[in-house]
This record gives C-alpha cells, structure tokens and sequence, in this order.
C-alpha cells in the first residue's frame, strides 16, 4: 500500500519551502506522483470609489509575484528528482468558491500535505484550512507543524486511539506510514468523567487488525478527564519521542460546513510534530 | 492494498448463506481473517406507571430465541469454512442495554471491510438488527452491501464507480482500492449528487482517472450530463447497461439531532439494488 498522489498546498510564499520538504520526502519514498497546488483569489469587483483602480491593479500585482515566487521555489526544489511533480495555479472567477474550488483540486489523490494554520496567509483565517481540508476533503491530511521539526521522517509513530470511527479513519488511512516505521505505539485513550467513572477502555483489537498488515505495535494507555485528552498525547508524543501522531479529527457538521472540535483544534495549532489527521 | 480483517454481519439465519459465500471468496482473494458476528439484541423494559401496567417489565423472549438462531448460525460458519485456509473467528456479542449497532460497530472500526446484508424492512427484526446504514455512517470503514435477492460469487470483475468530486466519493473511491486493483475493467461514471456543495456543477473523471491509473487500476471515464433527477436510477441502470457486478458510491445524508438523514439517492440505490454496492462515509 503506498501514497502513488500526492497534493500539497502552496499559499504562503514565505514558507513554501517548509511545507514542501515533507511533501518531497515522501513523494520520493513512495515513488509518488507530486501536485503543488496554489490558489490565487483574484479581485473580480473594484468598488465605486476614487483609486479603487490602482487598489485592484496593486493587489493583482501582489498576487502575481507571490505565484512566481511558489512557482519558482517549486520548480527549484522538485528539479531532478525520481518523480513527477507538477504544479497547478487555481484562478477561479470569485472568491465565494475559492474554498470549494481548492477542495475540489484536493480530493482526487491520496494524501494531502499541509502546513498547519498558516500566520501570513489572510485566506487561512477566512477559509479555515487546513482544517476545512481535513473535514472535508474525504482524504487524510499530513499537517506540518509551523516550528520544530522540518523533515519527513515517520519513524516513531504514535497513534491516538480511542475506539471511535475517526480514530479508524485516521488509523487505516496511515497504513502506508505505519508500515514504514520503525516503532508503532497506539495510545489506547480511557476518558474518565467529572464524577471519576470512566467509560471502559477502547478496543484494543485495532492492534489485531494492524498486525495482519505487518505492522507491530506497543500498547500504551492513558486515563484521563475529558478536558486533559490532548495533553496526555502531547505529554505521549514527547515521552516516547514520537516525530508522527496519527489521530482522528473531530467536530460536527453545521450547516453545510464542518466546525472542528476545541481539543482537535489545538493540537493543530500547537503540536510541534507532523500530524496524520482523518474525519 | 489488501483487506485483511473482513467483517461479515450475519444478523438473520435466512440470509446469513447470502453473506457467507462471497465474504469466504473476499478473504480466499486477499488472505483475510474473517471475523464472522452476530449480537443479541437488547433486553425491552417497558416502564413502571404505563397505563395497565405495574411494576417494569423486562422482556427477552426474543434474546433466547436469536440466541437459537445464533448457535445454528455459528455451526454454519464452521461448516462453510471448514478445510478452508482461512481464519475465522466466530463472535456472539450481547447488546445488553445498548443496541446491535454499537456491539457490532466496535468490531467494525478494527476491521478493513464489512460485509453485510441490504435491509429487509419486511423482516420482523429488521429495526434492531439490519444496521448496514448505521455501520456505514459509524464504522468510518467501507461497507459491501449484498442485495437480498440473487446470489454473488464472483464480484468486482466489472465495477462501477460513481464519481462527482465529493468528499463521500473520495471516500468510497480509495476505500474500494482493492477491489478496484483487480477489477478487469472499471467505469468511472459522473452523474451529480443530490448535494453539490461546490455549487459549480463541474465534475472532473480525469483526475481520478489519472490517480487510480497510478495503483495500476484499469479505468475508463463515461460523462452523463443533465439528469440530477435521480442520480440512483441512473448509476443502477448503467450498471445494468454494462454489466457491472459491483457498484461503488459515496453515502451521502447529512446528520439531523441523532439521527443521519440519507440523500435521495443513496436511498434509490440501498432500497433496489439488483447486485452489490461498496459504500463509504
């Protein structure tokens, strides 16, 4: 089983470089078939007032150079490698579908790379990617942390685990680089409520089901209150010297947009390792 | 790609052997461990104060007599397998308090594909135990439906993929990868959704083409243009046209308070289905 399509986002010019790394390194191990995608908004509607012309005309300016400068930096570090990387410039007519358009472009693949909430880029905040990516992108998305670590690697690889279907998701959706690590440990994850009950702990049968796709795993548990949950990862993720976690996004459909989770939006943001997310 | 845990849901004695037959050629096909599952189903209380009525009343008539129909079930399954270089595991779980749905849905999220049976709204136990729709929206692993008339040996020579560039397709898609890698040929067809959240309209096969044709897939794009009027009469009556013998499409419905609300046209395919469907969501 191997990643053969790969789409990785390119929005902000400043850190084309360490979004990409990750996305090279695994597009070389697997032999994989490399998309950069680079989406521009395009102001269609200058607004009746005086120097909304030269406003226009400066912001297309602006764009311009920040797709030359992902264009660039694109075709320099995909030069000579083992496979094919392309890159696409999504211009679409507003900014209204400029979400639906990019996920359109992201789902016809089989992994996404992304950096996780991005400071520079202003679409992030409007967009909510890479969130909206994995909630409704129907693919797992790699989210590459802001600082720390840079480079691919996957060797020690930790899975959340709570027995939910997210968990599955995000589980299954991984097999290619849990098959390629090193060490496995899933973090069988017991929530514990206000009055100190806790709901039995998650199957662990997932453990069964990897070892038929050759993968062996360690079990390790953490008991805690609801509230603590994305602490006791992190805490795991750094005890064990993690440089993957695997785990399930989770939110609630809202009217027609997916709101994620607090604990799930946090780790996003915070989390100083790759992050292998699934819904 | 390969599916090694293979779940079968046999929840009624007259169709298990419908369910049998192609999950021991699913597992032969990719050296599965078959995990073959049934639950009782909940014990009914009918509550103290209801008109004519005194104390609760626990009912599990019904329990002792699935727990029969059980025990026949399971002397079928080491029948059918017997000889066989296969594991299977047999399992009787008890829903207890809570649902068939949940017992057999904590199994199914360790698994890589469930086999189960389309539901039989005529069936007297179909409300507790036909859960294809549940196990669908709540496993987050793919489901092969087999209709309840007709008998499926061989599946996936001929497949049919519905593709509209929704994230359920994108789903169902890679979910269906193993079936599709040894599929003679696969029709990636494009009909709308009854939901197109892009708005746009547009749909585009090559792409998927293109990615599938880099898991070695064989596959070939057909266009249906225009007719969103009921998309699930459409794929099935191409599938018929081309003689596909596996369907594969996204589950599309969205949640409403604690209950999933299907779209029209998953509901056209899961109420006629004439052969069987993967489904994911």
């Amino acid at each position: 089983m191997a990643y053969k399509t790969i789409v990785v986002h390119l929005h902000d010019a400043s850190r084309v470089e360490h979004v990409l790394e990750p996305a090279i390194e695994l597009a070389g191990r697997f032999g994989a078939h490399l998309i950069g995608l680079h989406a521009a908004p395009g102001m269609v509607y200058a607004p009746p007032l005086p120097g909304a012309g030269r406003v226009v005309s400066r912001v297309q300016e602006y764009e311009r150079n920040l797709s030359e400068q992902i264009t660039k930096v694109f075709e320099t570090m995909t030069k000579g490698r083992s496979f094919v990387a392309e890159l696409r410039l999504l211009r679409p007519r507003d900014a209204n579908d400029l979400g639906a358009h990019i996920l359109q472009h992201s789902r016809a693949c089989d992994l996404i790379v992304a950096s996780q909430r991005e400071g520079l880029w202003e679409m992030s905040r409007i967009l909510d990617f890479p969130e909206r990516l994995v909630m409704e992108s129907g693919r797992p998305v790699l989210s590459v942390p802001l600082a720390g670590q840079r480079t691919m690697v996957g060797h020690h690889v930790m899975i959340a685990w709570n027995g939910k279907r997210e968990a599955a998701r995000a589980t299954f959706d991984a097999l290619p680089m849990l098959q390629a690590a090193r060490r496995v440990t899933v973090l069988a994850i017991e929530q514990t409520d206000a009055d100190g009950n806790s709901a039995p702990l998650p199957d662990t049968s997932i453990a069964a089901a990897l070892a038929r796709h050759d993968i062996n795993v360690t079990i390790k548990t953490a008991s805690v209150d609801r509230a603590s949950v994305g602490e006791a990862i992190a805490k795991a993720v750094a005890t064990e010297r993690i440089d993957l976690l695997v785990m399930g996004a989770y939110g609630h459909a809202r009217l027609r947009e997916f709101v994620l989770g607090g604990a799930t939006r946090h780790l996003m943001q915070t989390m100083p390792v790759p992050i292998l997310l699934a819904h | 790609m390969a599916y090694r845990t293979i779940l079968a849901h046999l929840n009624d004695e007259r169709r298990m052997m419908r369910l049998l037959g192609p999950t021991i050629a699913l597992a032969e096909r990719w050296n599965a461990h078959v995990i073959a599952a049934s639950a009782l189903p909940p014990v009914y209380v009918l509550p103290a104060g209801a008109p004519g009525i005194g104390d609760p009343i626990v009912i599990d008539e019904h329990r002792k007599s699935y727990q029969k129909e059980a025990a026949r079930v399971e002397v079928a399954v080491r029948e059918a397998t017997a000889g066989r270089a296969l594991v299977t595991e047999w399992r009787l779980e008890d829903a207890k308090t809570s649902s068939v749905a949940a017992c057999i849905g904590a199994i199914a999220r360790c698994s890589d594909l469930i086999v189960a049976s389309q539901t039989d709204a005529e069936w007297p136990g179909s409300h507790s135990h036909d859960i294809a729709e549940r196990l669908i929206t709540e496993s987050g692993r793919p489901v092969l439906l087999i209709p309840n008339a007709g008998h499926f040996e061989k599946i996936g020579n001929r497949v049919l993929l519905a593709w509209n560039s929704t994230r359920e397709a994108a789903r169902a898609t890679f979910d269906a990868l193993p079936f599709l890698k040894l599929a003679e040929e696969v029709i990636v067809i494009s009909v709308n959704a009854d939901q197109d959240p892009a708005g746009t309209g547009t749909v585009a096969t090559a792409d998927i083409c293109a990615t599938l044709a880099r898991h070695s897939v064989k596959c070939t794009a057909l266009n249906r243009q225009g007719t969103s009027t009921d998309a699930g009469r459409t794929l099935l009556a191409v599938a018929a046209d081309r003689n596909c013998d596996l369907l594969v499409m996204g589950c599309y419905g969205h949640s409403r308070l604690r209950e999933f609300v299907l779209g029209g046209a998953t509901r056209t395919v899961l109420a006629s289905m004439p052969i069987p469907v993967l489904m994911s969501h």
